[in-house]
């Protein structure tokens, strides 16, 4: 029982690390227009519900992006 | 835009370029249409709430084959110079140092976080589940709550955010009552504080007055659904009606009086009264724009009145009858095009759904500023009243004729100081249309 308590502790606080480094954050125009920056790691669902893209997994090739409103 | 995307074209069939889109609009399926009608066989993401933080579309980035940015907003008159041999065809080195890629958001990710999470968290996991799920039977009560919870005391974006929310209830079957004008209202707080923000400043003007629109919004889609359909095609289904905000043109003069007789329905008020047991009748006002910002314009009177009426549980539309009709008494001073508007007609399979008329009206009221531009600035308001008429039939199939009464309240938002605000530095690129 002693030991139990630790090894609890450790998990509990991994699970937390765990859940923390995943915390998105919010980003503004300057993520998508400052040139030689990476491009944010954004996964969007399409609009046709064919699933999602992740825009970080995008690499090999050149990528055009647009921001748009059918308006 | 697609003109964009026609001249990029060869580039994407020769292996040498890739394509993404990303909207920025309330509704996916009207983004679909386009796509369909268009024919843009590239991947089309959906952005609604805006967690890519964008202020102004469109917006271009070339990104290299490291996942670096190498080029914004691409002019379209140095195409080959600047887009094709400086980006597309130009080698470039991976970065020196494997840069860490910042999660910013990934909406499978978010959508399961789990655990005690702050509101902010919370907020941004029911945004991600919104996406995710997109209108539907589900219920979204939780996912609204958090967001409108996460409003309260949080950023112009949270605002923004709980109207995205709002509204994709409204547009379900678990609509309440108060969802159009909560959306609406919370769409026009967060403009209120960052007034360059043009993703929310459309959002508005969308359902908002045809005085203060840069453009007609929705007026595409009918000639959208034609051409697919003459090519033989299904075209995308629209989940939810346009409205007329939707489909006006923009105008810059007040709405000039419908000229002709025009028989109000029901002028001595003999229809019985439906106490809101069959119907219920919601109401939303959207104001103009120019009421949120520094610069004020005149008239900031100009405003886009919606009404819905909703079925009850077991009430339907007799689809015989004549569509519900809404008559507006304006106070003096106010003017509309016609007092008469009559609502959509509930259609073949529409006897549940709910029906929507929205009309223009306008009045030269001018909101003073305070002479000291410390004082707290007046918030004026006015009272719209009118009256709606319908045919509806009970859940035992009785079909009556039936009346109710309608008063919205209209409040302008107080204008804001002369000096100070909150700053709002991200100017956008397409701000050509800001001063109209």
């Amino acid at each position: 029982m002693r030991l139990r308590a630790p090894w609890l502790l450790l998990v509990g606080t991994l699970l937390q690390l765990a859940a923390t480094a995943a915390e998105p954050q919010e980003l503004n125009s300057k993520s998508w227009n400052t040139v030689g920056a990476r491009l944010p790691a954004v996964e969007l669902p399409r609009i046709d519900g064919r699933g999602s893209v992740d825009l970080s997994t995008l690499r090999g090739r050149k990528l055009l992006l647009i921001h748009f409103a059918s308006w | 835009m697609p003109v964009w995307y026609e001249r990029v074209r060869p580039l994407v069939e020769a292996g040498e370029l890739r394509v993404v889109g990303i909207v920025q609009e309330q509704h996916a399926d009207r983004a679909l249409l386009y796509q369909q009608w268009q024919e843009l066989d590239f991947p089309i993401l959906w952005d609604p709430f805006g967690v890519c933080g964008v202020t102004a579309v469109p917006d271009l980035t070339g990104v290299d084959e490291h996942g670096v940015i190498r080029i914004d907003r691409p002019a379209p008159k140095q195409f080959k110079e600047q887009f094709v041999d400086g980006f597309v065809r130009q080698s470039f080195e991976a970065p020196a140092e494997a840069a860490h890629d910042a999660t910013a958001f990934r909406v499978n990710e978010v959508a399961r976080l789990r655990g005690g999470l702050a509101p902010a968290q919370r907020a941004l996991r029911a945004v991600a589940r919104l996406m995710l799920a997109g209108p539907g039977a589900r219920t979204i009560d939780g996912e609204v709550e958090a967001l409108t919870s996460a409003a309260r005391s949080g950023t112009a974006q949270d605002r923004f955010r709980a109207g995205v929310g709002l509204r994709m209830r409204f547009d379900g079957p678990q609509a309440r009552a108060a969802d159009l004008q909560g959306s609406i209202d919370a769409w026009f707080s967060a403009l209120l504080a960052s007034p360059n923000q043009y993703i929310w400043r459309r959002r508005i003007q969308q359902w908002g007055p045809a005085l203060d629109k840069p453009y007609a919004f929705y007026d595409w889609v009918e000639q959208a659904l034609t051409e697919v359909s003459a090519r033989g095609q299904e075209p995308v289904e629209l989940r939810t009606s346009l409205s007329g905000a939707e489909r006006v043109l923009g105008s810059r003069s007040i709405p000039v009086p419908r000229r002709g007789p025009v028989v109000e329905p029901d002028p001595g008020a003999r229809v019985a009264r439906d106490p809101g047991t069959l119907v219920r009748l919601e109401h939303a006002v959207a104001l103009n724009t120019a009421s949120a910002g520094p610069r004020i314009r005149i008239p900031r009177g100009a405003l886009r009145l919606h009404v819905v009426l909703r079925p009850r549980p077991g009430s339907s539309w007799p689809t015989d009858a004549e569509p519900p009709r809404l008559w507006l008494e304006p106070q003096d001073g106010w003017i509309v095009s016609s007092p008469l508007v009559t609502f959509d007609a509930p259609g073949p399979g529409g006897e549940g759904r709910p029906l929507m008329a929205d009309v223009e009206l306008s009045t030269p009221l001018v909101i003073p500023a305070p002479p000291d531009p410390d004082a707290p600035p007046p918030s004026p308001t006015a009272t719209l009243r009118g009256y709606v008429v319908y045919s509806v039939c009970e859940p035992d199939g009785t079909c009556v004729f039936r009346r109710q009464e309608l008063e919205a309240v209209v409040r302008f938002p107080a204008p804001p100081p002369r000096h100070g605000g909150e700053p709002d530095g991200d100017e956008p690129a397409g701000t050509a249309d800001e001063g109209r």
